[in-house]
């Protein structure tokens, strides 16, 4: 006997394997490829329904095709409402402050979060989904947030980069709480934005300003891409945690050194900007090949469809740094719809590879 | 692996809360020893030196802008090597066209503080300056060198300084504001503040003179002050947030006390129409 899914996405991985075990059993049998006795059909049908049935009282999964759709949509409009709330959240108090003592805005601030995170705590408790916890999660960060913002106004305090230090383990705390994907990349954007700021803080940099040069944001997004391979065992109840790690990790990396392969003036680097802009480029490309590569060896989608699809744009890039201004523009295109045509053909042979190599290894 | 469950959510929840409750309660103690004890500075400003942030509906908050004078193409002199180097600024390679693009071009801006002194010294050279210049052009008035328009716009434009322009000016920085305090420590007329400087290569105002290592303050850290509700029946007096334009310029409506606390950030303690 196999061990009890131990998240929701890994149960929901087992419903559809079921579901479309079922399909295509129905289809064998109807093809005449593979013929089972009545009492076997029946074992099958009960054993299974058995599995679903306990897995959706336990994960509250998505059984069928049409529950996963409305899933989806389920999700799309709980973190527009979620946004949509936190942005009236935040409209509403500055709408009325003014109108307030100061001892009234400082307890409104800080009473907000905690009422709602002990609401989300009370609602999680009724609810298997998470949809509203999840809300009121967002509304809290949303509310953490406006907190430490109203006091810095009210109060004049000189701003500080450890601000995103508490938002983003705010954050975090939540989404480990509870597994929401939303609050993670929330909390890790704001914790990446502070290490962003903290880098060269032993010197007297204005904090602000490290934002403009992009190398600190490399060391950011190397951080995030490393944390599910430093902390294994606790991404094992989220497992799919680490996939929005690497992916924000990952295009930390890719924006910075695509700002730096075209601005070399914003690097750290004291040598001619030329130089600088195609050292990056060459450094873009690079781990542009190696994000495909390790992504398909460890199996990880997010970091095989980053890499491929920035490996495109400095690809583009590139094509216009040299053509733009020498082609006609249909040429120009042209020229771009062919590579497309070419690479999709590359990746199509490279997927066949892969499917030898898979049916190879199963003999 | 429900009790796992359960053990996380009830100590993730409890973690949630301690967090806010542990950083307001940190912000809240800074907030008072800031204004605990002496202030550093208190001065009062008027409408002048702390303009009304024009906010629209939206945003029912009282805001002051605090004004300074500042010249940002040929930033401030007295900010040479010696105080730039104080300020973290490595100003040792020479100035060739090589190094000014790969060294100079790529020094962030640093922090530190700045002085800035209210109707003292340098606002009474500030004017001497302008009044020179008006002298100098009747002189070539006289010759036929500039026009009546050219002398009337300088006399207009220093009426229009001495009632409306901002008496603060930045006259020294630091790494140590316990350093300049003790060089200025006239609380009244001298305010110690966070700053931002940056260093620029200065060429003229034409670009074509030898390049010159120069310092500026590119701002404040803190560039307002916020105004509490028990302020807020002066400003809504006022008939418009913006002073009207006029041919005459309209001197300030209101003056604000402001006291500079330990950890030099301010807080309006009086607001009162002039």
């Amino acid at each position: 006997m196999t061990e009890p899914p131990a998240s929701k996405a890994e149960a929901q991985r087992r419903a559809d394997r079921i579901r479309a075990f079922r399909e295509e059993l129905e289809q064998l049998q109807q093809d005449g490829a593979l013929e089972l006795t009545d009492s076997q059909r029946a074992r099958l049908a009960r054993h299974h329904d058995e599995l679903l049935g306990s897995l959706d009282e336990r994960f509250d999964i998505d059984t069928t095709e049409a529950e996963s759709r409305m899933s989806w949509g389920m999700r799309i409009v709980a973190t527009l409402g979620a946004t949509a709330l936190a942005v009236a959240v935040y409209f509403f108090f500055y709408r009325f402050w003014g109108l307030m003592p100061t001892w009234l805005q400082v307890t409104l601030v800080t009473v907000a979060p905690l009422v709602l995170v002990a609401a989300a705590r009370v609602v999680s408790r009724v609810e298997r989904t998470l949809y509203f916890t999840g809300l009121l999660c967002v509304l809290a960060q949303a509310c953490f947030v406006l907190n430490l913002t109203a006091l810095g106004t009210i109060f004049n305090i000189t701003p500080s980069e450890k601000a995103f230090l508490v938002w983003g383990v705010f954050g975090l705390i939540l989404a480990y709480t509870y597994g929401l994907r939303l609050l993670l990349a929330a909390g890790l954007v704001s914790s990446m934005i502070y290490l962003t700021f903290s880098v060269g803080m032993w010197s007297t940099c204005y904090w602000l300003f490290l934002g403009l040069r992009p190398e600190n944001y490399l060391l950011a997004g190397a951080a995030a891409f490393a944390v599910p391979l430093a902390a294994r065992r606790v991404h094992a109840r989220y497992d799919t945690f680490p996939a929005v790690y690497r992916l924000i990790g990952l295009l930390a990396m890719f924006i910075a050194v695509l700002i730096l392969a075209n601005l070399g003036q914003a690097s750290y680097l004291v040598l001619d900007n030329d130089a600088i802009e195609i050292l990056y480029q060459l450094v873009g490309f690079t781990l542009a090949g190696a994000s495909i590569w390790l992504g398909i060896r460890q199996r990880w989608r997010e970091t095989t469809n980053a890499g491929a699809t920035f490996f495109v744009i400095f690809l583009y890039v590139k094509f216009f740094d040299w053509w733009w201004d020498l082609m006609p523009k249909y040429l120009f295109f042209l020229v771009l719809g062919l590579v497309a045509v070419g690479l999709l053909l590359i990746l199509r042979r490279l997927r066949a590879t892969l499917r030898t190599g898979t049916a190879k290894g199963s003999e | 692996m429900m009790r796992l469950r359960r053990q996380t959510r009830t100590a993730g929840w409890l973690l949630a809360i301690a967090v806010v409750v542990l950083v307001d309660v940190v912000v809240l103690l800074g907030v008072a020893r800031n204004r605990g004890g002496e202030p550093d500075a208190v001065v009062t400003l008027t409408e002048n030196e702390l303009p009304l942030v024009n906010w629209r509906k939206e945003n029912t908050g009282i805001y002051l802008k605090l004004q300074w004078r500042r010249d940002w193409t040929a930033g401030q002199e007295w900010l040479d090597a010696g105080l730039l180097a104080e300020l973290g600024f490595d100003c040792e390679p020479p100035l060739d066209r090589a190094t000014i693009e790969r060294h100079y071009d790529k020094l962030l801006p640093r922090e530190g503080y700045v002085v800035l002194e209210y109707d003292g010294e340098a606002w009474a050279t500030h004017l001497e300056e302008k009044e020179r210049e008006i002298e100098k052009a009747e002189a070539r008035l006289e010759e036929g060198g500039v026009t009546r328009q050219y002398l009337k716009g300088l006399r207009d434009t220093l009426e229009r300084e001495r009632v409306t322009g901002s008496r603060l000016l930045a006259v020294d920085a630091g790494a140590d504001p316990d350093a300049l305090r003790r060089e200025y420590p006239d609380g009244a007329r001298s305010i110690i503040l966070p700053a931002v400087f940056d260093v620029f290569v200065y060429r003229g105002l034409d670009g074509k003179d030898d390049p010159e290592l120069r310092g500026r303050v590119r701002d404040l850290m803190l560039t307002g002050i916020h105004v509490s509700n028990r302020h807020r029946a002066t400003f809504d007096a006022l008939d418009s947030a913006v002073r009207p334009l006029d041919d005459k310029p309209v001197p300030p409506r209101y003056s604000v006390t402001v006291k500079w606390g330990r950890r030099y950030e301010p807080w309006v303690e009086a607001v009162a129409p002039l």
